[in-house]
């Protein structure tokens, strides 16, 4: 009220004209009917509709992966889908077994294919390689090929003797001179 | 002016708002409250009923889902009112535009939507004084509508508008006599 005569006595210095025509007061504005009884619950009707429209639009919660996984499962193993799926994994296996590019490495070729040189010059390049345990069990070494290794650490005096006399007699007499 | 049936103050109103059971009674008793002054307020700036109920069912909207963000730190009016006029002053850009747009004069735009509103009962010189003030800069108009027709004091234009008292008290003096010699037809 007091602010009001205010704004009265303000309006009487500034403009007589206007302080005056503040005063009539007349409100050149009218509302329809009912209008203000009925605003609140426009407003509500209205909020719960963009609200209603908003959960309606919302995406639901999105699962997690295991869920996500099964619910996947549950649409392909449906009978339509995995008639499908299984013809489509026989096709892939097919042409995977047809189309594969071949392996490179050399075929591993059988021994018995193979000559006698081939087989003493392969030794010969791999000796060094060999297991020499199983080269004495094979009797393809002798102590004189392995230096160090005693061979006849076994024998007795009288198996050596054996030895050494069809040693000797297998010589020839140019293996005999050179050893002398 | 329409009143709560029950009279309930400020307090009471933020009380109800605090609770989610009671919510959506005290937003009720907020809009009761407040929606007469308010509504008068967006429809002198707005002018037509359509587009002022649209503006304050906006501005109510925006309090219901912005509640949450009134501290406190002026009066619950103050916080609706500044509301309700950024709302309102969103509406007049964007009608500018409209009116832009279409090369409708401005003036003459506005003598036809008031001679055509049936629920403008105004006068000649009443008429007038609307056209007066669309002639007004934004901000003069505010100040010149708040204080001549919402009858606000200096200080609570100011916490709505963030301007100095004397700013304002300049703004509006000179808003008076531009007003006054539109009348006169100077």
């Amino acid at each position: 009220m007091k602010e009001k005569s205010h704004i009265q006595e303000e309006l009487e210095g500034l403009s007589p004209k206007l302080a005056q025509m503040k005063t009539a007061g007349i409100q050149p504005f009218r509302v329809p009917e009912g209008y203000f009884e009925g605003l609140p619950g426009d407003v509500l009707r209205r909020i719960r509709a963009e609200e209603g429209l908003a959960r309606e639009e919302a995406p639901a919660a999105q699962p997690g992966w295991p869920e996500r996984i099964r619910q996947a499962l549950h649409i392909l193993l449906r009978p339509r889908y995995a008639v499908g799926l299984a013809s489509a994994a026989v096709l892939v296996a097919v042409g995977l077994y047809f189309f594969w590019p071949a392996r490179t490495a050399e075929p591993v070729q059988p021994l018995a294919n193979l000559s006698q040189e081939e087989i003493a010059a392969f030794i010969t390049t791999n000796i060094e390689s060999f297991d020499i345990d199983m080269m004495v069990e094979a009797s393809v070494i002798s102590n004189e090929d392995v230096p160090g290794v005693d061979l006849f650490q076994s024998l007795d005096d009288k198996d050596l003797g054996r030895y050494l006399d069809q040693y000797l007699e297998d010589m020839s007499l140019e293996e005999l001179d050179e050893l002398l | 002016m329409q009143t709560p049936l029950t009279a309930i103050s400020e307090e009471q109103i933020l009380k109800l708002l605090d609770e989610p059971r009671t919510f959506e009674q005290g937003f009720r008793y907020l809009m009761e409250q407040y929606q007469e002054r308010l509504y008068w307020h967006v429809r002198r700036l707005a002018l037509g009923h359509e587009d002022a109920n649209d503006v304050l069912q906006n501005c109510f909207i925006k309090v219901y889902r912005g509640i949450q963000n009134f501290e406190g730190k002026s009066r619950l009016y103050t916080w609706l009112y500044r509301i309700a006029t950024n709302e309102a002053i969103t509406f007049l850009n964007q009608k500018k535009r409209r009116v832009a747009a279409s090369l409708e004069e401005g003036e003459g735009q506005l003598a036809r939507q008031l001679k055509a509103d049936p629920y403008f009962d105004g006068d000649e010189l009443q008429r007038r004084l609307l056209m007066a003030l669309e002639t007004l800069p934004e901000k003069q108009r505010l100040v010149f509508q708040m204080r001549y027709f919402d009858e606000l004091s200096y200080q609570e234009m100011s916490d709505v508008l963030d301007t100095s008292v004397g700013a304002l008290k300049a703004s509006f003096h000179h808003a008076v006599r531009k007003v006054e010699a539109y009348i006169r037809g100077e």
